[in-house]
């Protein structure tokens, strides 16, 4: 037998050990970065996700939720968007991850929640189900992506972070049914005749705004239409959390609203949200590690076992748990991480909750793949569930 | 209009289908389980993400050619960050690991290209031309590497010299591909 038969017959009859492999976990971080890069474009963050490292990360730094049109966010709560819509929204609107459709109105202006600019982007995707908009956060400015499915015919408005109006010339917002005295609005003229207008909103009204706001709009003294409700708004309706990231449909429940200092990090809010009503297992993002590291968490209903994620803070990695009444984090898996040996880790911080729930924020040591990491959740000194990965 | 559900069953079929040869040419180019495991699953992650255009082309070869650039990427990251006790040009394993398998020994010794092209080509038995294009290299790199590869593999299989002498990259077989 020649030698390269004999290799082949070695190499084929060799008894690999057993090895396990899960399409439908494929599928699911498939989604995942998927939607990860529509975050990512919709808050023109691109150069953020690099920092991270592999593309099939847990945490994407300046992160920008993107979401199928309706009521935004309330940032006086939570850094996040809201919005209620057709769950298939965003797969309708994104056949490819690189094509963003042709920019129709784009602007900026100040008065922004965050302290920046509001920067509006809006582009036209044909083929889009539904208008789409995005709130993304970049340095401290407001970004706001809208994707419109077609070239709007009449006026159309969304409060993201603020009251973002497209009108045709010579039409003009002339009431809002949140206030009355809001600051002035920036005026916009654009290339295609139309008006961005960008009018600021006040904290303390954001969130009726967002969840129920209406605008009548008028040409001079004459209205043309009065009530017009939000971009893709139909009131109150299903919603799937494994397609919305980042959103909070009206009626969201808080669950968990804390803040921690993470020694050597930084300072980590954690805002953990009930979606009844909704569909899909979830999922966590974390948000704007510049200005203190943000872990949102968005889940249908309260979790029946722990849960955690990763969130980098500057270039500090930090395990962040959600660990159910009577329970403990008693293992971090480093076994696939690459490093050598298993580190000594400092003391976590844990938070109690109402309902026997703990916050636990765990500084890791710098991986690059925190995905690798499984952690173990105890009840005393027995496992209740072993092998959990980070949500993201 | 193929619906998200449909692709998803598509790739989910391709995916049992083409996992467990996948895992193997994984398993012997890394030598270590878990991390095949996770060169596969990352490796399927990619085919996932571009599955509606390739589900009509080749997502195997796709998969192959993910595999072999993360494997690559890992590698360089490792090795980078932890210092090794062999000297790749003896041993590189890229973590350590306690089988005893004598083919995974044997091709551990190989410098990792040279056992990426003789996995592809002796495993998966696919041809030089289709290794070359995997791997990014030109023809004539993966001859001469499958071909050294071969002479420290016969070097091992028979180290009291009675190898066989000539570069034996015959033709490979048909049906053996990942």
């Amino acid at each position: 037998m020649s030698d390269t038969h004999e290799l082949d017959e070695l190499l084929q009859r060799a008894t690999a050990p057993h090895m396990h492999f899960d399409p439908a976990a494929a599928i699911a971080t498939g989604r995942r970065v998927r939607r990860r890069r529509r975050i990512a474009t919709a808050g023109g963050a691109l150069a953020a996700v690099t920092a991270v490292g592999v593309a099939v990360t847990a945490a994407v730094p300046g992160s920008a939720p993107l979401l199928p049109a309706g009521p935004s966010q309330s940032p006086a709560v939570s850094a996040k968007p809201t919005g209620s819509a057709g769950p298939s929204a965003t797969e309708r609107c994104f056949p490819s991850d690189t094509e963003r459709g042709t920019t129709w109105a784009s602007g900026s202006a100040e008065g922004s929640q965050r302290g920046g600019k509001v920067v509006v982007e809006a582009t036209v995707r044909e083929g889009c189900g539904e208008d789409v908009v995005g709130l993304g956060d970049f340095n401290g400015d407001a970004q706001v992506t809208v994707m419109f499915k077609a070239v709007p015919t009449t006026a159309q408005w969304v409060v993201a972070d603020a009251a973002v109006l497209f009108l045709p010339a010579g039409q003009r917002p002339c009431g809002y049914s949140f206030g009355r005295d809001l600051p002035k609005a920036t005026v916009l003229p654009q290339p295609n005749g139309w008006d961005l207008v960008i009018q600021p909103v006040p904290g303390a009204q954001l969130r009726t705004a967002a969840e129920t706001g209406t605008v009548d709009i008028c040409r001079g003294t004459a209205p043309v239409k009065r009530g017009l409700k939000q971009i893709g708004w139909d009131g109150p309706g299903t919603c799937n959390l494994d397609n919305l990231v980042g959103v909070k449909v009206p009626g969201a429940e808080q669950w968990v609203d804390e803040t921690l200092t993470v020694p050597g990090a930084g300072r980590l809010t954690v805002d953990a949200q009930l979606h009844p009503g909704c569909t899909g297992d979830g999922h966590t993002s974390s948000w704007d590690p510049k200005r203190g590291a943000r872990l949102e968490v968005d889940v249908p209903a309260l979790p029946k076992a722990g849960l955690w994620d990763t969130v980098w803070m500057g270039d500090a990695l930090t395990g962040v748990f959600l660990v159910p009444p009577g329970q403990t984090v008693c293992d971090i898996d480093f076994s696939r991480s690459g490093l050598a040996g298993k580190p000594n880790l400092v003391a976590p911080q844990r938070l109690s909750q109402s309902g026997g729930w703990t916050v636990v924020a765990q500084p890791l040591p710098r991986l690059d793949n925190p995905l690798s990491l499984r952690a173990s959740f105890c009840t005393g000194q027995k496992v209740t569930k072993s092998g959990v990965v980070p949500s993201s | 209009m193929t619906s998200q559900r449909e692709l998803d069953e598509e790739f989910a079929e391709f995916a049992r289908g083409a996992a467990p040869r996948l895992l193997k040419a994984a398993w012997l180019i890394c030598g270590d389980p878990h991390q095949a495991e996770d060169l596969v699953q990352s490796a399927m992650v990619k085919v996932y993400l571009r599955w509606s255009r390739l589900r009509d082309g080749s997502p195997l070869a796709y998969a192959r050619r993910c595999l072999l650039t993360t494997h690559i990427d890992s590698h360089r990251r490792t090795g980078r960050e932890y210092a090794v006790a062999e000297t790749p040009e003896v041993g590189s394993w890229d973590r350590s690991w306690d089988d005893t398998d004598e083919v995974v020994r044997l091709l551990a010794a190989l410098p990792l290209r040279e056992r990426q092209v003789v996995v592809m080509r002796h495993y998966a038995g696919l041809p030089e031309a289709h290794v070359a294009e995997l791997l990014g290299i030109s023809v004539g790199t993966v001859k001469s590497s499958a071909s050294r590869g071969l002479a420290r593999l016969r070097q091992a299989l028979h180290p009291t010299g009675d190898a066989h002498e000539g570069d034996r990259s015959a033709e490979v077989r048909e049906g053996n591909h990942v």
